[in-house]
């Protein structure tokens, strides 16, 4: 190392950096830990809203006319037109074909009929703890961005504070002290997921203050109009005749793109005032091998291509931004890579709690012990998992729903964190919470085979209910394993 | 075609981490066996790209490298006991300051405000002189991505910087003077710039 890399890199500059990760991380803690933890969750949400309503006609292959007879029917159904009006094509991950009208979203059968309505509200309640916090929508977006470029900060403080970041890549001492333990954990989890977490923190945090910054931006160089600071990169919709006007050729528009290239996947057709002579029609398809969410094209009435926005072949700005939320939610590889963002969303969880343990541990040490901060901190590490276990069987049941799932959610990390305080036992409370989410899943997984027989072993329902039983298997597998080195232990003691 | 590039692609990466581990094992540093394992990441991105597309093959290289190491890890990990200690050691010394409370919380206080709204502040009207000057010369959707982008990471930053260890008067100027800074780009370049 270079002197000027040693003077860098000094015990002061590394304390201080330190101090700096320390105060980050304490500030934004707990709240970070859940937004990671139902981010884990949230990288299966098709899955989810598929598990939830098992019974829905899927399929994959359609015809054209299917998709434009589906329209047709349900604006004739309205008899009026809709100034949003949109359609979900089936695709790999959701073979489910869906229409949208001002007010809500149905499911096509294989008739082009409007069917049951889109209703999986626990997706919904994960959707909205992870965006928003259950805040309103513009206030828990700005949070949840706060807290994703906290986590940026995190991430780059921790890593100048490591100054043997790569040296230590692979050490790893399990079985020396707690709080030994604990850093190796902290540290060698960072480091080898460093690049996943400052791509989902970074993205994550552009998602939720994009908004802020688009307003300043509006304000000053765009006359005060937010929606133009984003119209080059996402187009813009554009207001027109409201007289009434057939709807644009869905079915020729389809057949045209396949003519663009036969491999991409129609996914949604979107309208603004559909059927009115200023309809604008836009087709969203997926491309493959590529990280942008899509590629818009726009049609005329006729059905013809008019204009493609660009998101896959405009300017390198625009398709990096469009692969904002691919990169943050891992839509972009199929289950494999869900499977593996799931398990990094663990790690992130596991830096978090541990991050916080070392702050608590070495505080304990130093003579300066917060109990009252231990149990608050060991209720909500259990409490968080228990809490989304809870309400996953609760709505499955069909006990809870809505705004009573949210009450629920939060109720029981209170509940936790006021039991752990007032009963001085954080060890037994989180042994409760933690015993507890097995059970839960397991009584989830039976109720939803219960109340959908004729689909337990449909594509829909088995991914998700084998995920949840593996869940419990594993916490199975935890506990005999403590069980036997507990045994081992106790052998060794002298009588 | 595809099962060989993944083939290929994973081969370089688990050869580029276990060269890195033994590469880092080593006392000293060896720069020709760095060099070889960091290489061999580096070429992973071609047979990912083959697989996977362009720019989903070096996403791809680059999360397969993350999995690697902590299979790498993990695989050290085992028949390691965790430890049954708990607590580690605890003093019964007790801080005895003197400083008054309400200075604690006073500092404590511009502390909050220096890292959050002043911090956000100048790291917004930075990211808006940054667009005022690439949006002179760049196409307009490359200023805003790198603009969306710079937002988030100059936050973070001055975050960081106004909660190092160090003289709170030196942490305060330099926010202070960012966000100035900030402001003065933001009124030259709002000056008819952009329509």
């Amino acid at each position: 190392m270079t002197t000027k890399a040693k003077k860098f890199m000094s015990s002061k500059f590394v304390a201080s950096m330190l101090s700096s990760h320390s105060a980050i991380g304490l500030a934004a803690g707990a709240l970070l830990y859940i937004l990671c933890l139902s981010g884990t969750a949230i990288v299966f949400h098709e899955e989810f809203e598929r598990w939830e309503q098992p019974n829905v006609h899927e399929f994959t292959e359609y015809s054209p006319e299917l998709v434009e007879k589906a329209a047709l029917n349900t604006l004739a159904e309205y008899g009026e037109p809709q100034h949003h009006f949109n359609m979900g094509l089936p695709i790999k991950g959701m073979p489910r074909m869906i229409v949208g009208t001002d007010d809500g979203n149905w499911f096509i059968d294989e008739n082009g009929n409007r069917a049951e309505k889109v209703h999986h509200p626990w997706s919904e309640f994960l959707h909205d703890l992870h965006f928003y916090f259950h805040l309103p929508t513009t206030a828990g977006l700005i949070a949840t961005g706060i807290l994703g470029a906290m986590m940026v900060g995190l991430i780059l403080s921790g890593i100048l504070s490591h100054p043997k970041i790569f040296k230590d890549a692979f050490s790893f001492r399990l079985n020396r002290s707690y709080r030994l333990s604990q850093t190796d954990l902290h540290n060698r989890l960072s480091v080898w997921a460093a690049p996943f977490h400052l791509t989902i923190s970074l993205t994550g945090a552009l998602l939720g203050l994009a908004s802020v910054l688009a307003f300043f931006m509006a304000g000053t160089y765009f006359g005060g109009d937010t929606a133009k600071v984003f119209e080059p990169i996402f187009g813009t919709e554009i207001e027109g005749s409201k007289a009434p006007a057939p709807l644009a050729d869905i079915s020729n528009a389809l057949d045209n793109l396949k003519t663009i290239n036969p491999d991409l996947e129609p996914w949604y057709l979107i309208f603004h005032d559909a059927a009115t002579e200023g309809q604008t029609a836009e087709l969203l398809a997926k491309h493959p091998s590529r990280l942008p969410y899509g590629e818009t094209y726009y049609f005329n009435e006729d059905g013809d291509i008019t204009q493609q926005l660009g998101l896959t072949n405009g300017p390198a700005g625009q398709q990096i931004v469009a692969s904002v939320y691919q990169l943050h939610f891992g839509s972009y590889g199929g289950i494999i890579i869900k499977i593996f963002y799931a398990l990094m969303g663990l790690a992130l969880c596991f830096v978090s709690v541990t991050g916080i343990n070392i702050w608590l541990t070495k505080r304990r040490e130093k003579g300066r012990a917060a109990p009252r901060l231990e149990q608050t901190w060991a209720a909500t590490v259990w409490a968080a998992p228990a809490g989304l276990a809870a309400t996953l069987f609760l709505e499955t049941a069909g006990f809870i729903t809505g705004g009573l799932t949210t009450a629920v959610f939060w109720g029981i990390i209170l509940l936790a964190i006021t039991t752990a305080i007032a009963t001085k036992n954080k060890e037994r409370t989180a042994y409760i919470l933690r015993i507890s989410i097995p059970f839960t899943l397991l009584a989830t997984v039976i109720t939803h085979l219960i109340k959908n027989p004729e689909t337990a072993f449909s594509e829909a329902a088995y991914g998700v209910n084998g995920g949840l039983l593996c869940i419990v298997l594993f916490f199975v597998w935890r506990a005999v394993k403590n069980a036997r080195q507990q045994q081992v232990f106790n052998e060794k003691q002298p009588a | 075609m595809t099962g060989i590039y993944l083939f290929l692609a994973l081969l370089l990466t688990v050869s580029g981490a276990t060269l890195l581990r033994v590469s880092w094992a080593k006392p000293k540093r060896h720069k020709p066996s760095l060099l070889a394992a960091w290489g061999l990441v580096v070429l992973s991105a071609v047979p990912w790209s083959f697989y996977g597309g362009i720019d989903r093959g070096i996403t791809f290289s680059i999360l397969a490298l993350s999995a690697a190491g902590l299979a790498l890890l993990l695989y050290k990990m085992r028949g390691q006991e965790r430890t049954k200690t708990h607590k580690g050691k605890e003093r019964t010394t007790v801080t005895n300051e003197a400083t008054s409370a309400l200075r604690i919380f006073g500092r404590r206080f511009y502390v909050f405000l220096l890292a959050g709204p002043i911090a956000l502040a100048g790291a917004t009207m930075l990211s808006m002189s940054l667009y005022g000057i690439l949006n002179q010369s760049w196409l307009q959707q490359n200023s805003l991505a790198l603009v969306f982008f710079a937002f988030p990471l100059l936050w973070a930053s001055m975050l960081i910087y106004s909660l190092l260890d160090s003289s709170l008067i030196k942490r305060s100027n330099v926010i202070l003077a960012s966000t100035g800074i900030g402001y003065a780009g933001i009124q030259y370049f709002s000056a008819g710039v952009i329509q």
